[in-house]
């Protein structure tokens, strides 16, 4: 009698609630359909990998590539940046390899801090006209570690930089800014959201991984900021073996060697409100550009180019028309 | 009232990590215990529990407990359980105890609502004295199924995400010491530690451990 009541309760559960099955290894039901599985989106080929990818304003403009956090975000959250376009401005976006709506990879394709760079070499030359074009960087977060490890390799080709909260220059700079800004607070209802969902759902899947990536943003959000800056999908996959790549070379991290053969002025931006950040480990970080004009942007958390965007255009437009 | 509270306790307690029990203190005198644990698991957690001996063929405990984690909502995120403890062997004050229990799960971030069930089954072997035990412990607790349920913000980043259940949703093996000592005639302090390890080569949790300290207070025989 007893079990027939707890089978009645049951079934009276699943049948209040909705019913309908969802199938992790089923694309596009948890996490969006990428390049791969979406012929529509936009995409470009380089080096061998499907990116996702769009472009605004004239291609024979001076290129201004927006290169986006992580490693495994996308550009979802910077594309206030296509509003340079009006300025004359061609605007290149692109997400990183396995991250956003870019195909996806296994581990064995993140070797190196070199992949990164030669992938970004090869958005520049696909969108490149020819050689007089400028060529701007504007990254974000690890976009802007990015950035600053191509200039560094290449100083010669970048007419100019807007870097907003690079974590750091080199890996110890990048290990503080992240125990500042990541630390864990175990009283805490956002850390608790955080930690509390591995219990109902494992995988070693890219759905599954990409998918818990997601929720977990609900409790990761950057310091200053109410919520996360609006994304397609955290490559969970192209994030782990990032940090693990840099954990286990960290010489590779090392972006500050060659700088000081880039006498451009680079427009270095921190936010009001990320407290992790703030003027001194601007001041730290932004030490190796010979050139640099520190700017500090009101209103925002760390995602500047979202939600200080208002704040930061302004200043952007001023530093365009002086570097080229 | 006295019924509400009942049930309200019978659906509030439980909690994957698991009441102690030393069987060399419980006897006919204290068949009842409750207890108030706090510690780590999946999240720093609050733990509240009732368990009952009960007479059968082996020592049996009854447990229900009820576990939440910190933050400042404390009910949208829960964890409900509900099973027994069986001592299966017992020779020179060693023991050998399994565990089975049901498992109600609740989260609620501003992106998603989890409700899950789950169970966990666990093999204790430890040596046991009136005072005190020490014991290792090997389990496996199972997420058996999962209904997802996404919230605007969610839906504001992906619109066409789906909502329903997942079957099966994941598990963690878990393993390590557990131990008690007794205090004056009614209180026992517990501790429990060890480590989790994901199913089939999953992602291990952010944090793949587990940590629990209590009390332990046995009812006197009215």
């Amino acid at each position: 009698m007893k079990l027939r009541l707890l089978s009645l309760l049951v079934i009276a559960l699943f049948t209040f609630n909705s019913c309908e099955t969802i199938e992790f290894e089923t694309m596009g039901q948890l996490v969006p359909l990428t390049v791969t599985e979406d012929t529509s989106l936009p995409s470009i080929n380089i080096n061998g990998l499907l990116l996702h990818s769009e472009t605004y304003g004239n291609p024979t403009d001076p290129m201004v590539v927006v290169i986006h956090g992580g490693p495994g975000g996308d550009y979802r959250g910077m594309l206030n940046y296509k509003q340079l376009a009006a300025d004359n401005m061609f605007v290149v976006f692109y997400d990183q390899r396995g991250s956003g709506l870019s195909q996806r990879i296994d581990k064995s394709q993140y070797s190196a801090v070199q992949v990164f760079i030669d992938e970004l070499d090869g958005v520049i030359n696909h969108y490149r006209q020819n050689s007089n074009q400028k060529v701007v960087l504007a990254g974000h977060s690890w976009g802007a570690m990015l950035a600053t490890a191509y200039i560094n390799q290449k100083p010669n080709t970048i007419s100019g930089a807007i870097l907003s909260e690079p974590g750091g220059f080199t890996w110890q700079q990048t290990l503080d800014y992240i125990e500042r800004s990541r630390a864990l607070k175990l009283f805490d209802e956002l850390t608790n959201d955080f930690v509390y969902q591995d219990q109902f759902i494992t995988g070693s899947d890219h759905l599954t991984l990409d998918y818990k990536m997601a929720l977990s943003t609900a409790g990761d959000v950057s310091l200053g900021d109410e919520t996360s800056a609006p994304y397609w999908r955290y490559g969970s996959i192209c994030n782990i073996a990032s940090i693990e790549l840099a954990m286990d070379n960290p010489d590779q991290m090392d972006f500050t060697t060659n700088l000081s053969n880039y006498p451009t002025k680079t427009l270095f931006a921190y936010s009001e409100l990320n407290t992790a950040y703030g003027l001194g480990h601007a001041e730290l970080v932004s030490g190796a550009l010979p050139n640099v004009e520190l700017i500090k942007v009101m209103d925002t958390g760390h995602e500047i180019p979202h939600f200080g965007w208002n704040n930061f255009y302004p200043l952007i437009q001023t530093y365009l028309k002086e570097v080229l | 009232m006295k019924y509400l509270i009942t049930i309200f306790t019978l659906l509030i307690a439980g909690n994957a990590a698991a009441q102690n029990i030393n069987w060399s203190t419980i006897n006919d005198q204290q068949k009842t215990i409750t207890y108030l644990n706090f510690g780590y698991d999946f999240g720093a957690t609050t733990q509240i529990g009732y368990g009952k001996q009960v007479d059968g063929f082996r020592p049996m405990v009854w447990t229900v407990d009820y576990s939440f984690p910190k933050g400042k909502n404390l009910v949208d995120d829960f964890k409900v359980r509900l099973g027994g403890q069986l001592s299966i062997f017992e020779k020179n004050n060693f023991t050998l105890s399994a565990k089975v229990y049901g498992i109600f799960r609740h989260h609620q971030t501003k992106l998603v609502r989890m409700v899950n069930f789950g169970s966990e089954m666990s093999a204790i072997m430890g040596y046991y004295k009136p005072t005190w035990h020490l014991a290792g412990e090997f389990g496996f607790d199972k997420s058996i199924i999962t209904e997802l349920k996404h919230t605007e913000e969610m839906l504001r980043n992906f619109p066409s995400i789906r909502d329903g259940w997942v079957i099966p949703s994941g598990g963690h093996f878990y393993y390590g010491i557990q131990g008690s000592k007794t205090i004056g005639n009614h209180f026992e302090l517990s501790l429990r530690a060890g480590a989790t390890n994901a199913q089939n080569n999953d992602e291990n949790a952010l944090l793949p451990i587990y940590a629990q300290l209590g009390l332990v207070y046995k009812f006197p025989k009215k």
